[in-house]
């Protein structure tokens, strides 16, 4: 054996741990090496020095410290236990299942911190509130100036069609106000190159209805582009379909709901006056809608002209439920024909403030 | 003060258990291992006060714990684990390395109930002398037991201060004998670097 291997033994020698051969060994290579018989003297000695220390004895009033320590303990326990042990008690069942249904709901509310603007009376509006007001193009181009043709459409919208929930959320003074504002709204945005005095007055009307919410759906076969390769049934639409939503709400006051159907996309719009009261919804709105499609939300981004586009997967076979979801889309919009895709890709454009 | 008694350390155990009152019992297991354990809590400290806080914790745990011994170890093991494990808990809190950087003007080199006088009397010179030399020798050891890292230092001591088998060192620290063996050996070589001064 080499010293390195002889000095690793050594320790265990001292001790009488080695095996018979490796004691052997250890005796024998220390007769003949120095420095390994040295290396053992000093550890032997070391090990005599460590062992010769003087025992330092427990004073003498260790056991009754011992036991003054111990009473303590318990006293304090005795206390803890006294403040924090209910008078009443509990059955251990009801306790641990109130627990469990309070730790459910923090930890439901923690990973769905949105949850709480689903059933926001806006969000709710938004979704449950809706009347189609169908108008056909034809109306719209007739108008001269922005005023004229928003009295021309007012009119012809109040005498050919009503909105049918149009006032579920709304009180009913505010009603009447709340649908002017809506054709007004539809003039102001449709005929918008001619001017911003009916955008103006849209936005004074706003101001008068704190009480009132409401939301433009309009599905577009006019407003689709023409030039988009892709629009398949909406590019046959003879008609316009505009739908109007209201409800009650402080936080959303109007938006204007565009779609757009190009084979398996929608674009739907929405045209708040207020950029400030939309942009505190517009995140709400899309988790509104993810949520009740049961629809997986993405790529949600903001570009600079506050434009939020952001995608829908909603599965093939459930695209007609989709559309029933949103009310303000489905009825007038005709379906995507039958596709072998497994989902549709939904792009969904809200517009803040665009006039 | 408890006598010493004969009484095997699980019949005592067993007194205890059957009532948790049984304080003579109990005593009768602290004045056993009272000095043993102090001895082990002080080499692993190096500080009479805190060896003597960690030696009363270490029977504080003992009694609140001895409800739940099942005699698959022995008592002597399973008190040495605790007051190890209490004394590594000792070296990391914040209190004792705060008093440790405080308080090493003050402490004697080696503290016990004689302390080491100031003036030496003349016929007890020579005595005194060799006490002294003594006192300042332990005080080195001692020093250099406390360089060592906290596994070799408690195999260290429960080996060569306390003269526990390697059997029982590793039921106690939970390493396999092969692992006491080389920690020892270990621990051993980088004492005998620091001591040479005494050794040679």
């Amino acid at each position: 054996m080499k010293c390195a291997e002889i000095k690793e033994l050594l320790s265990a020698y001292i001790d009488a741990m080695l095996e018979p051969a490796e004691k052997q060994a250890v005796e024998t290579h220390c007769a003949t090496c120095p420095e390994c018989r040295k290396e053992l003297a000093e550890l032997t000695s070391v090990v005599s020095h460590i062992a010769s220390l003087k025992p330092i004895d427990a004073p003498v009033d260790f056991t009754q410290k011992v036991h003054e320590r111990i009473e303590r303990r318990s006293e304090f326990e005795r206390i803890m236990k006294k403040i924090f042990t209910p008078r009443m008690k509990l059955p251990l069942e009801v306790a641990g299942m109130l627990t469990s249904v309070v730790l459910v709901i923090t930890v439901y509310r923690f990973m769905h911190p949105m949850e709480k603007a689903y059933y926001s009376p806006m969000t709710e509006q938004v979704l449950e509130v809706t009347a189609p007001i169908p108008i056909s193009k034809n109306t719209l181009r007739n108008t001269g100036d922005s005023t004229q043709g928003f009295k021309n459409v007012r009119q012809r919208i109040l005498s050919e069609q009503k909105p049918l929930n149009i006032s579920r959320f709304s009180q009913e003074g505010v009603k009447k106000d709340t649908l002017s504002f809506k054709e007004e709204a539809y003039v102001g945005e449709k005929e918008k190159t001619q001017g911003k005095g009916v955008s103006r007055g849209m936005r004074d009307e706003y101001k008068g209805m704190n009480a009132a919410a409401t939301v433009y759906g309009d599905s577009v076969g006019g407003i689709a582009p023409q030039d988009s390769a892709g629009n398949l049934a909406f590019s046959r639409a003879p008609e316009q379909h505009r739908w109007v939503t209201e409800g009650n709400g402080a936080m959303s006051k109007a938006a204007d709901i565009q779609l757009v159907k190009y084979k398996t996309q929608l674009y739907v719009i929405l045209l708040p006056v207020k950029s400030e009261i939309i942009q505190t919804n517009v995140i709400p709105l899309i988790h509104v809608i993810a949520h009740k499609t049961t629809a997986q939300i993405t790529n949600t981004t903001t570009d600079s002209r506050g434009i939020t586009t952001f995608f829908l997967n909603v599965p093939t076979n459930t695209i007609q439920e989709f559309m029933q979801k949103i009310k303000f889309i489905a009825p007038k919009i005709p379906l995507p024909a039958p596709s072998l895709t497994q989902s549709e890709s939904i792009s969904i454009q809200i517009v803040i403030n665009p006039l | 003060m408890v006598n010493e008694t004969s009484e095997p350390d699980g019949e005592l155990i067993k007194r205890f258990q059957q009532s948790k009152q049984n304080t003579p019992a109990f005593d009768a297991l602290i004045t056993r291992y009272k000095n043993r354990i102090f001895h082990l809590c002080y080499r692993f400290l190096g500080n009479y006060e805190e060896a003597n806080d960690s030696a009363q914790e270490t029977f504080v745990k003992v009694y609140r714990a001895l409800d739940t011994f099942r005699f698959e170890s022995s008592f002597s093991t399973w008190i040495y684990r605790i007051a190890v494990n209490t004394c590594k808990n000792k070296l990391v809190s914040a209190e004792y390395r705060m008093r440790r950087r405080t308080s090493s003007i003050d402490t004697p080199l080696e503290t016990s109930e004689n302390d080491c006088p100031l003036e030496i009397a003349d016929e007890k010179a020579q005595t005194g002398r060799g006490e002294l030399e003594k006192k300042e020798k332990s005080a080195v050891i001692q020093a250099a037991i406390e360089t060592l890292p906290e596994e070799q230092r408690s195999i260290v001591i429960l080996r060569d201060i306390q003269g526990l088998s390697y059997e029982e060192i590793s039921q106690i620290t939970g390493f396999n004998l092969g692992t006491v063996k080389s920690k020892l050996a270990r621990a051993r070589c980088a004492l005998k670097e620091k001591l040479q001064r005494i050794i040679s």
